[in-house]
């Protein structure tokens, strides 16, 4: 859990608790539709795409995004 | 509440969180970043990945086929983020805590905002400093 904006450097406190307040009231503070997501990918996709996020598939493809876009990397 | 990575969001949208390390949990709120979101669509398009997930899952009709790769796209409204509007004021002033590229500084004005916690697959130390100095509960899963 983040620190209450007033435990923060007071500027960053200010800006932190209005950009509270102008999500509450766009009602972004919650995720559009309640519940947790029921996916619709069948079983053994699923499988597959974790096998990919596993075996490092996936990570090889976010390191050639982030060389074209370095304000994407995990820094 | 949590705000998940491109990983872990990837692992949500096929239906495959509960095997992450600790296991999401159905009271979970999830949000993510409009950065790990656009980073998630770019690798799933890239060539290398989207040829090795068609060759595993080639022997499901093509109209499913189709259908995940299309479920891969879109983020589905259970899973929340913050828009520019709210986020870019407070990823601004945290210029004045550290220097953050765009993936983090949003990372971390949505954990504030929220308030929520951060969980990740990959945690750089710029990553884990500022949550510490920030006091946002960040944790580190492999997908």
């Amino acid at each position: 859990m983040a620190l209450d904006p007033v435990e923060l450097t007071p500027e960053l406190g200010k800006v932190v608790e209005r950009a509270r307040r102008q999500a509450a009231a766009a009602g972004e503070l919650r995720p559009p539709r309640p519940g947790p997501y029921r996916s619709p990918v069948p079983p053994k996709a699923a499988d597959a795409v974790l096998e990919l996020l596993r075996d490092g598939t996936y990570a090889a493809a976010v390191a050639r995004v982030v060389s074209e876009d370095p304000d994407l990397a995990d820094e | 509440m949590i705000v998940v990575d491109d990983h872990l969001l990837l692992a949500i949208l096929v239906g495959r969180a509960s095997a992450t390390v600790p296991p999401f949990t159905e009271a979970d709120e999830v949000f993510t970043t409009g950065s790990w979101y656009y980073r998630l669509a770019r690798a799933v398009h890239d060539p290398a990945f989207s040829g090795a997930l068609s060759r595993r899952v080639a022997a499901l009709d093509p109209e499913i086929r189709g259908d995940v790769i299309a479920s891969l796209d879109e983020l589905p409204a259970e899973v929340g983020v913050l828009s520019p509007r709210v986020l870019v004021p407070v990823m601004a002033e945290l210029s004045g805590i550290g220097r953050f590229n765009h993936l983090h500084a949003e990372a971390l004005a949505t954990a504030l905002v929220l308030p929520a916690g951060l969980r990740v697959a990959v945690a750089s130390e710029v990553l884990r400093s500022a949550c510490s100095r920030l006091q946002i509960n960040l944790t580190v899963s492999p997908a």
